[in-house]
């Protein structure tokens, strides 16, 4: 397939931007090859649009619920494990880690002497006005992006309690 | 918006144990499940085969149906997976055939098509025929994109495709459409497109 045509069923299934619009829409106007091309396209789409639908027999749907009637009812999949079930599975292993932890530390030697390092950095150069002010822009961006996504939540729940 | 509404509702009333209401789901769909299912059985007895097998799995399955996509899209995941397995049996049944029987079988059809192609003269019946001539997964695609209503994302969750994978095979199933067109048609495709 050339990039004409490519370009050409883009634009007939309105895939492409408006930019890329104007520019085909000029080079049908214009470009023989492409309005050629064009109406061919849109021949076969205008076409393909008015294809019908296949007819399944008559007692297609018959058919299909006689043997839906042998088959189990469905039932909407929901947990049906007991969160009390989750809870004690996770505590158990919580005490397990826990356990272990605290048997680790009571038979550790706890003579090792160990000094914190010193990190020689001057704090005062780092936090200059610049360096708030791109630090506040950041955190109202981020508040900013939370509350749109919180709002958008809150008018999705309120449409489809709607609908 | 309305049709997906009601469809989810008569879902909810079947999960409600109203299993009778599934004849209306059935009957909604059935014209382009069975049409998706020729695109692929290429005879009539094998698809109404295939639709049937997908909407008994589609009860089945019917729990497992999340509603964040149309329930079309998601009948045509099923279609499209029952269709692809009913094919690949099909051609392991077709090697134990014998090939000479085979070869005439195929000598035989397109004798019955030029017939054919005689007496259907209307432009549907030449692009049904340039359809059926394509691969399943390009007839497939138009069919869902031309007669499904989907959009190219809705085509990539029903293939397990990327909406830009469809979109490249969409343009590459039109372009050989338009080829076996002309191939059909030959000099009468200038009356057609």
């Amino acid at each position: 397939m050339n990039k004409i045509e490519e370009q050409l069923w883009n634009y007939i299934d309105g895939n492409c931007t408006a930019t890329e619009k104007t520019e085909i829409e000029a080079k049908i106007s214009s470009n023989l090859q492409y309005s050629t091309m064009y109406n061919e396209l849109m021949a076969v789409h205008n076409e393909l649009n008015l294809l019908g639908f296949e007819e399944p027999s008559m007692s297609f749907t018959r058919n299909v619920m006689e043997h839906v009637n042998l088959e189990l009812k469905p039932v909407a999949l929901k947990t049906k494990v007991d969160n009390r079930i989750i809870y004690s599975i996770g505590a158990f292993f919580g005490i397990a880690i826990l356990g272990i932890f605290i048997y680790a530390i009571s038979i550790t030697k706890m003579d090792f002497d160990f000094k914190m390092p010193t990190i020689d950095f001057h704090l005062d150069k780092l936090v200059t006005s610049t360096s708030i002010q791109v630090f506040l822009m950041i955190d109202i961006a981020l508040v900013l992006v939370y509350l749109d996504s919180f709002l958008r939540k809150g008018r999705i729940n309120a449409q489809k309690k709607g609908s | 918006m309305q049709q997906k509404e009601t469809d989810l509702a008569l879902i909810t009333a079947v999960l409600a144990g109203n299993t009778a209401v599934y004849a209306e789901l059935v009957k909604r769909n059935q014209r382009f499940v069975f049409t998706l299912a020729m695109r692929f059985a290429k005879n009539r007895e094998d698809a109404e085969e295939i639709a049937q097998d997908c909407f008994v799995k589609a009860y089945r399955a019917l729990g497992t149906f999340k509603q964040t996509s149309k329930f079309s899209t998601w009948l045509y995941t099923i279609t499209y997976t029952t269709a692809m397995t009913f094919l690949r049996k099909k051609r392991l049944d077709t090697r134990s055939i014998n090939d000479d029987e085979n070869v005439l079988q195929i000598a035989n059809n397109s004798t019955d098509f030029d017939a054919n192609l005689v007496e259907k003269k209307s432009s549907h019946a030449y692009l049904n025929q340039a359809i059926d001539l394509l691969l399943p997964d390009d007839a497939a695609i138009i069919t869902l994109f031309y007669k499904g209503e989907q959009s190219l994302e809705e085509i990539g969750i029903a293939l397990s495709m990327e909406p830009n994978t469809v979109k490249v095979k969409l343009h590459r199933a039109r372009h050989r459409l338009k080829d076996k067109l002309q191939y059909l048609l030959k000099d009468e495709v200038k009356e057609l497109i």
